[in-house]
């Protein structure tokens, strides 16, 4: 630059003129550097910044869109909706007559991720309240669902890959319910919490309820993934968690404690080989020991609602980084600061969402400005299923397989009407116009879509109850007369007629002559079966949840996690039959 | 020298001027998040900026709090979208978060100094709790070329039990055990059950209920009007294993007249096994095919409680076929009255070829532990396996 511009002025020969040259030269060049901090200023918000989710289109010198990839991995998002190359615009009708098979890009679904991120010193990775979601939530196509463990595994490998140093916690909650399966999900998740590398587990609700002590036996003790400030195995001192634990990784020391809420605690009773003590109390007693660990963050997690986490973070502004599991379903896009009385930000809060269809990613870069990038990521397709988690899975369903529906101590109950299934074919007998229509339905063939999926669902319990007659959908057991399996009730595979209309067998009987019974008593149980729609069927106001009303039925296995798109009226053309015939 | 450092000084502060008075010609002033579209969760723009008209979106508020609303109902709120800048100002709504929310625009094209209302409707039909949905929206703002819409809020019902279940947890064999629920109205003061009972009538006589008014200051929640709690006592006499069951209630109240709540628990004997592929219920262990190259080993734990788990002495009696190898570790206590002695299965590598997968097929396979617990002198762990070449 010198050597071009020394001969420029040296060829000016009157001082003036010099002098007048050098200015514009300097008015210039700052100028420049003016525009330039202008568009720096532009970017920088003055406290930290936090992006959350964007689009890597920026605009060329020549005025057109370009699509920068800084990502090198596939999974994270190197496709924007760019407005010359975007897809059709869709601004009505979102929820009514989607093909839920249909491919679904999940990067424009859900947007790109960790977009123009450098490699942060230290990745924290938060995760929680799987609630029993081992798979992502719900069956509507996995494309349209997020969640599992062997998507959330190929991230971490993902991101391992990248070189990011990881410490990957999660607050628990891995189940929501009891019994047999519950516990086989229980052990398998904590199998795959271990193989992914989590450096911290807490404990959720549901998991105290769960035969702890024999899972915990089996778990490694050089990884010691348990870590809880208020809740010990047996005591805490016993070995099997850990009040806090630090974590050193790329040369930052991360500290972390967990607690399980007030609100929480209040829920359990009868608990066996668990001592729980006050989350503040607790933290006390922990927090002069953590200090004293000399941590560059430290996080707390909690497995309680947002609001009782606020408390927390407030009570204890020591920690840098405080986690909710109980907040909404789906993850805010940013932390939310929480500040002290002079407006200073103490902590940022964070949460994690429910059924592991997101986990909360924080970058951490030390002597550095942004000090943290936040990014929620969707647990979604564009992760592919880590064959690790892929087996364990598979073994899970073989347990299932194994184990049968005695083994996994599902004993009939009695449906409340007191009567027994039939099963469609005798129902087709006298009314068989209704059973073609059926026959052409998803319906019909429900069990076998569960038979064809690799591994095959035909002995999960959870997926049985929609997919077979006489099965109780929300709680996952069979009526006495239900569907037990392919080979001892084939006439009860599909959702058949009596999941609506209700246990048929005396009906039938009664109707065959097998049974003998007075004509008031014979239309009685024909009156029992008649369903009537009502105008405007599940639309109408307050209309959703009334009990009795045909919808309400429809919504016990059309439910959110399995049929996000479920609309009455545009689903009931499909299986439209009306009359006896 | 003095005229030079004058240059230099009249430059810079020349240039200054003019360079910020071109940059906000540009960009404006340098923004914080979103502040300037709104007071919500922020998204930051990063987009390189360049001269020449562009567009620039402006929203009213990027996040609405609908507040507490009924399960099963329906709210709308409608966000205003405006163009501050000078050129078109393309918008085009993505994927919301959930298929619940509806947005409807009905352009996608804003002229400079033109708005928009964007209507976002939220059915609330998810469990009750918070909840946050969003739409997101892209545009061809430079430096907004995505935000998100976000609603939140929390879904409430009229009734709520607390908890959900009626859950035992673990049950010592001839034990008697109580669990408790409170049903509560948000809306009515007066909550009352007409009937309560066990749905089976094998059942029937194995639970004890007690239903007893609780005092509003007593209440779990204490946004609810009333509540009663009530109490199901388990008696000695349920059989050793797990057991499931429903407690039907009839109550006064409008949305729930008719309510099934789950009864659950376990009721174990002093001795139990616990490990990976044991199942108690059917007492079998199960290894699946092993490589008779590799062969393959399983750690179980004998857990012993109660008042004999000090004293009980445990040792392998027989096992078959003689093939397996079974090794018990040393005792740990872990608490009073709480034993756990490791078990080690093994088939060892090399093991021949052999099938014992079904015990109606196959010869069975199992290992015989003896006990000096009184009521448990012999405890048989059925085994199945195969060995593959």
């Amino acid at each position: 630059m010198s050597f071009v511009a020394r001969p420029f002025f040296r060829s000016i020969s009157q001082p003036m003129t010099r002098l007048t040259a050098y200015f514009c030269s300097a008015v210039g060049a700052c100028t420049v550097v003016s525009l330039l901090w202008g568009q720096i200023g532009e970017f920088r918000p003055r406290d930290v910044i936090v992006r959350a989710e964007f689009l890597s289109d920026s605009k060329t010198s020549d005025g057109r869109h370009s699509k920068k990839s800084p990502v090198a991995s596939p999974s994270f998002g190197n496709q924007v909706s760019g407005f010359e190359v975007g897809p059709a615009i869709h601004f009505v009708a979102l929820s009514a007559g989607v093909d839920k098979h249909a491919p679904v890009d999940p990067v424009e679904a859900n947007g790109p991720i960790f977009v123009d991120w450098p490699k942060p010193n230290v990745l924290l990775v938060f995760s929680g309240d799987q609630d029993g979601y081992l798979e992502p939530c719900g069956c509507a196509g996995l494309q349209n669902q997020k969640g599992g463990l062997k998507r959330r595994h190929t991230l971490l490998k993902e991101l391992e890959a990248r070189g990011w140093p990881i410490v990957a916690m999660d607050l628990g909650g891995q189940v929501r319910r009891f019994g047999k399966q519950a516990e086989l999900k229980f052990e398998r998740t904590y199998q795959s919490l271990e193989e992914m590398g989590y450096a911290a587990v807490g404990f959720g609700t549901h998991d105290l309820r769960m035969d702890l002590l024999p899972v915990a036996i089996n778990l490694d003790p050089e990884k010691s993934i348990l870590v809880s400030a208020n809740v010990g195995i047996l005591d805490f001192e016993s070995g099997f968690s850990r009040r806090y634990k630090v974590i050193e990784v790329n040369a930052m020391r991360i500290g972390v404690t967990s607690v399980l809420g007030k609100t929480e605690i209040a829920q359990l009773q009868n608990l066996e080989d668990v001592v729980i003590e006050n989350p503040d109390q607790a933290i006390s007693q922990v927090l002069p020991d953590l200090k004293g660990e000399q941590c560059d963050q430290m996080v707390l997690l909690v497995y309680a609602d947002r609001k009782e986490a606020e408390d927390l973070a407030r009570r204890f502004p020591a920690f840098d980084w405080v986690v909710a599991a109980k907040g909404a379903d789906e993850p805010p896009n940013a932390p939310t600061p929480i500040k002290n009385q002079s407006g200073k930000t103490i902590t940022q809060l964070v949460e994690v969402g429910h059924k592991g269809m997101y986990v909360v990613a924080v970058g951490l870069y030390k002597n550095a400005t942004p000090a943290f990038r936040y990014q929620r990521v969707p647990v979604d397709h564009r992760f592919k299923d880590s064959p690790e988690m892929e087996e364990i899975f598979v073994g899970y369903q073989d347990e299932l397989k194994t184990l049968g529906l005695a083994g996994l101590g599902l004993n009939a109950i009695e449906h409340p009407s007191g009567r027994r299934f039939a099963g469609s074919e005798v129902c087709a007998d006298c009314h068989g116009t209704a059973s073609q229509i059926h026959e052409h339905t998803p319906h019909a063939h429900a069990t076998k879509t569960l038979v064809d999926l690799d591994p095959s669902r035909q002995y999960d319990p959870e997926c049985l109850s929609c997919h077979t007659t006489g099965w109780h959908p929300q709680n996952y057991f069979p009526f006495v007369s239900g569907y037990r399996s392919l080979e001892k009730t084939p006439q009860l595979t599909s959702n058949g007629c009596e999941n609506c209309h209700g246990p048929a067998k005396r009906h039938a009987d009664v109707e065959y002559g097998n049974i003998d019974v007075e004509e008031k008593e014979q239309e009685e149980l024909r009156e029992e079966l008649r369903l009537q729609i009502v105008d405007n069927e599940g639309n109408m106001e307050g209309q959703v949840f009334k009990p009795g009303s045909v919808v309400e039925m429809c919504i016990e296995c059309h439910d959110l996690d399995n049929s996000p798109d479920f609309d009455f009226q545009a689903y009931w053309p499909n299986v439209e039959h009306r009359g006896k015939d | 020298m003095r005229s030079i450092i004058v240059v230099i000084v009249l430059s810079a502060l020349s240039g200054s001027i003019i360079g910020a008075a071109l940059a906000y010609v540009q960009v404006g002033f340098p923004r914080e998040g979103m502040a300037e579209i709104g007071d919500g969760p922020a998204t930051v723009a990063t987009d390189v900026v360049v001269a020449g008209e562009f567009p620039r979106v402006q929203v009213d508020q990027l996040e609405y709090d609908f507040g507490k609303m009924q399960r099963g109902t329906e709210q709308s709120h409608r966000f205003k979208i405006s163009n501050e800048g000078n050129a078109p100002l393309r918008l085009e709504t993505g994927k919301p978060s959930c298929k619940c929310t509806v947005s409807k625009l009905s352009t996608n094209v804003l002229k400079p100094g033109e708005s928009i209302e964007m209507e976002v409707t939220w059915k609330a039909q998810a469990e009750e709790g918070p909840f946050r949905q969003w739409v997101p929206v892209t545009t061809n703002d430079p430096n907004q070329s995505r935000f998100e819409l976000t609603m939140k809020g929390e879904i409430t019902r009229p009734t709520g039990l607390v908890p959900r279940e009626f859950y035992f947890s673990k049950i010592r064999v001839g034990d008697t055990r109580a669990t408790k629920v409170f049903l509560m109205s948000y809306l009515q003061d007066d909550v009352k059950i007409e009937k309560a009972e066990i749905v089976s009538e094998d059942a029937r006589e194995h639970f004890d209920i007690l239903i007893e008014p609780v005092s509003k200051k007593d209440l779990p929640d204490k946004n609810a009007a009333a509540g009663v709690l009530i109490t199901l006592t388990a008696k000695p006499g349920l059989p050793i294993g797990r057991f499931s069951q429903w407690l039907d209630l009839d109550t006064n109240l409008p949305d729930v007249r008719h309510l099934e709540v789950p009864v659950s628990g376990h009721v174990t004997g002093d001795i139990g096994i616990r490990g990976r592929g044991w199942n108690e219920e059917q007492g079998v262990l199960r290894f699946g095919s092993v490589s008779s190259g590799k062969g393959k080993k399983v750690t179980l734990n004998i857990i012993i409680r109660g008042e004999h788990a000090a004293g009980v002495e445990v040792e392998v009696d027989r096992v078959q076929p003689s093939e397996l190898v079974a090794t018990l570790g040393e005792p740990r206590e872990y608490k009073d009255q709480l034993f756990h002695v490791p078990l080690t299965i093994e088939i060892p590598a090399g093991t021949r070829p052999m099938v014992h997968l079904n015990p109606n097929l196959h010869e069975p396979a199992s290992v015989t532990l003896k006990t000096s617990h009184p009521q448990a002198p012999e405890l048989q762990l059925d085994i199945r396996f195969a060995v593959e070449r």
